[in-house]
């Protein structure tokens, strides 16, 4: 069964086509609500949220195609009035940690490539949480940058702006850990 | 467009590595479906958080701001009614006092010029701060018109312990204590951001924001509560032209002292 007609008849009040729905979304929603709140137990509200106004007011969605977009509109404002509220409060080592479980640290390369990678994290997860919206819209879900401004109800020209800052500040924290110079926007 | 360096091209693996086995809880969907379920039980209501109590008729949505409730674990109360179960005639309190199940103190028409428009009774929902359903009981609401006026209503029931209110006023009649309660409302779209403005001013005791409605309005609502017999009455509007003075006398041209 294609998505529209999924949407089509939980328009229609139909349960069974929003609980297919959720168990496509349920962990995309609920990864994307974790990297913008920095907080698991948020996320978790963040999605419960989404996927009741969902269900709720599934009738205002006009065109059935935009699903996936329109709902991502609703997780991501959820997911904003949360993000600045706590501060993340994932442990700094946790990506190592994770990396750890994956991959087997046997030679200085990947040592070195799990502190550029636990740096980057820190970064991100230090951001304003409109700067750590954009950077996981644009570079985790891989939105486009009209795509990314229609979702957030802003101009074109705000998350451009957001990015930039936002690479500016990932930049330098690399600089700062690496004591490298990279190259490019600064 | 700009190409991306090769630093960036690393954003998307730490993410993706960061949500690494992070996956939603079992009970996740029963919490959703539970939320839906309290969402479409409180009609067409508009939503408050749990502190506040909810009060919505068919005529439309009452609401009284730091309430407490007679029976301990209730947190917050819906209340919804058919418009088919209405009464226009106050000549058929009797028969509404009967689905009731308690006779009230009501009256027909108030001194300033508030007349009787219409009435129901109907069903009310008491929650605990988990939203689970606590117990169920029936109100009576009466609504009272005056030209072009906003409405005042006096909703009836045995569930609030007005007590407990939070109150800007008082006035004292004979044994009972009439509590005046005033607050501001905006009513704001399921998706709407806050404002900074907004950050602050929830923070207040007489704020309230609530989602829901299809645009942004605010409204300031005013309320006087007492008990009279173990029965609890709410005299309340929003916008209303009317001081707390003129609504405690309002409140004992009901209780018949005045």
């Amino acid at each position: 069964m294609t998505e529209e007609t999924l949407v089509r008849r939980m328009k229609e009040g139909d349960r069974i086509s929003f609980d297919m729905l959720y168990e496509k979304y349920k962990n995309m929603a609920l990864h994307t609500a974790y990297l913008i709140t920095g907080d698991y137990s948020y996320s978790e509200d963040v999605v419960q949220d989404t996927f009741a106004k969902v269900y709720l007011h599934c009738k205002e969605l006009k065109n059935d195609s935009g699903f996936k977009a329109w709902m991502m509109q609703i997780l991501v404002r959820t997911a904003y009035k949360c993000g600045g509220k706590k501060s993340r409060e994932l442990p700094d080592d946790e990506v190592v940690q994770k990396a750890d479980s994956c991959h087997s640290p046997s030679s200085l390369e990947q040592v070195i490539m799990q502190e550029e990678a636990q740096t980057i994290a820190r970064a991100v997860r230090g951001l304003p949480v409109k700067q750590r919206t954009v950077v996981v819209l644009y570079y985790y879900q891989e939105y486009q940058i009209n795509e990314i401004a229609q979702m957030l109800g802003c101009l074109e020209g705000t998350v451009k702006s957001r990015l930039h800052t936002a690479r500016k500040h990932l930049k330098k924290a690399l600089e700062d850990d690496f004591g490298i110079t990279v190259s490019g926007i600064l | 467009m700009r190409q991306r360096e090769s630093w960036e091209d690393k954003i998307k693996d730490v993410l993706t590595l960061e949500c690494d086995g992070l996956t939603v809880s079992q009970d996740l969907k029963d919490r959703i479906d539970e939320k839906i379920l309290t969402s479409q039980e409180a009609g067409n209501m508009k939503h408050l958080p749990v502190k506040k109590l909810v009060i919505g008729v068919a005529v439309g949505c009452l609401l009284i701001s730091g309430g407490v409730f007679a029976a301990g674990k209730v947190a917050s109360v819906s209340s919804h009614s058919s418009a088919i179960n209405e009464s226009k005639s106050y000549s058929e309190m009797d028969k509404q006092e009967k689905k009731l199940g308690y006779e009230v103190d009501s009256v027909e028409q108030f001194a300033n010029g508030y007349q009787f428009e219409k009435m129901v009774v109907g069903d009310q929902v008491g929650r605990d701060e988990d939203g689970n359903q606590v117990s169920t009981s029936k109100f009576m609401n009466i609504v009272y018109q005056r030209g072009g006026e906003p409405t005042v209503s006096l909703y009836i029931d045995k569930l609030l312990d007005v007590a407990g209110m939070s109150a800007d006023g008082s006035r004292v009649c004979g044994d009972t204590i009439l509590y005046y309660n005033s607050a501001t409302y905006k009513f704001v779209p399921a998706d709407y951001e806050l404002t900074a403005e907004d950050k602050v001013n929830q923070e207040k005791d007489n704020y309230f924001i609530s989602y829901g409605s299809s645009e942004v309005e605010i409204q300031k609502s005013a309320t006087v509560a007492w008990q009279k017999n173990g029965v609890s009455y709410q005299l309340m509007g929003f916008d209303l032209n009317l001081s707390a003075d003129e609504m405690f006398d309002m409140a004992e041209e009901v209780m018949g002292t005045k």
